[in-house]
């Protein structure tokens, strides 16, 4: 078994009908909103966002909020499927024979997040983007206790994912839902989440690996175990 | 503001997913890169393409009289005009 621990400083989420920390931590029953909701980045200048996939749209709402006031947190965003749905539509109309549209291509790449971010807060820190299959959120884990040191106290991680296109569908084993996630991490924190793996134990989660870790963050547990084709992860929250 | 105006200013808006504006808030004589409406580069490259699909204007980039054109909705005009006559 391999382990680590991170220092957690802060924690926001979002999907549709579950837009506050507070409301993650009450509500246990399912959200309500229709899937089709973006998340508010009105914090982000009209003529930067308005090109932003829904995608990068969760992805930028959490960020800030985690970080409020905060600049120069290194950053890791990260995403199994990023905007797939655009990716799609780039792919549908080249076999169309249509023009590529510059704009779609832009912020269809894997770390548009991440540059609209610096650009909205004028903000050099450096930021990784990184997708891992169904594993994507446990490889961010992974990141972040590589990258904390003293040389980067504090990091941000962001996730965020959609469920893919129709057509992309029977590829997928588990079920999807839009939601975002960011985990601010600074070595200077007591209260630890604890990080295990080891070889798959037992039938794949049907769930999304976030979406099984969201119940530590929420206080709802204090232990969460999620097992996919190659790992299962178990997660424990501790105030050191 | 004539018809080809109003359709230029729309066309922009579609294309650059410029949300709550209507043709009327483009000053036709305004610059649309930089300090006035504030398009940028890839805001250009959207609009070549889809300049090129709705009038066939080819645009060559090396050319230096592109960038005199996409200075305001009044020389995109001036663009399409002179395109749509040496055609006829």
């Amino acid at each position: 078994m391999d382990s680590f621990s991170l220092p957690i400083a802060a924690w926001e989420a979002w999907a549709p009908g579950r837009t506050t920390r507070e409301e993650w931590i009450d509500g246990s029953s399912a959200p309500s909103a229709p899937p089709a909701t973006t998340a508010d980045v009105t914090f982000i200048d009209p003529m930067l966002r308005r090109r932003l996939g829904p995608v990068s749209r969760m992805a930028l709402n959490v960020a800030r909020r985690c970080l409020g006031d905060d600049r120069g947190i290194p950053m890791i965003f990260a995403s199994r499927h990023g905007e797939l749905a655009r990716t799609l539509t780039l792919l549908e109309g080249m076999a169309a024979g249509d023009e590529v549209s510059p704009a779609t291509f832009s912020l269809s790449v894997h770390n548009a997040a991440a540059g609209v971010l610096s650009i909205a807060h004028q903000d050099t820190a450096p930021a990784t983007a990184i997708a891992a299959g169904e594993e994507t959120l446990g490889m961010a884990l992974v990141e972040a206790a590589a990258r904390l040191s003293p040389a980067q106290p504090r990091l941000l991680l962001v996730y965020a994912d959609a469920p893919v296109p129709e057509r992309y569908q029977a590829d997928i084993a588990m079920a999807e839902s839009p939601h975002a996630l960011a985990l601010l991490f600074d070595r200077d924190q007591p209260r630890r989440l604890q990080v295990a793996t080891r070889p798959a134990d037992g039938a794949p989660s049907d769930t999304m690996m976030s979406l099984a870790l969201l119940p530590l963050l929420t206080g709802h547990r204090r232990q969460a175990a999620w097992t996919g084709r190659h790992c299962t992860w178990e997660w424990t929250l501790a105030d050191a | 503001m004539d018809n080809l105006h109003t359709e230029i200013s729309q066309l922009i808006i579609d294309t650059l997913d410029l949300e709550d504006m209507t043709p009327a808030d483009i000053d036709p004589a305004a610059a649309l890169f930089g300090d006035g409406l504030g398009l940028d580069s890839i805001d250009a490259l959207e609009l070549g393409v889809a300049l090129r699909k709705r009038y066939q204007v080819r645009l060559d980039g090396d050319d230096p009289s592109v960038k005199r054109y996409f200075q305001s909705v009044n020389t995109l005009v001036e663009l399409v005009r002179q395109h749509s006559e040496s055609k006829a």
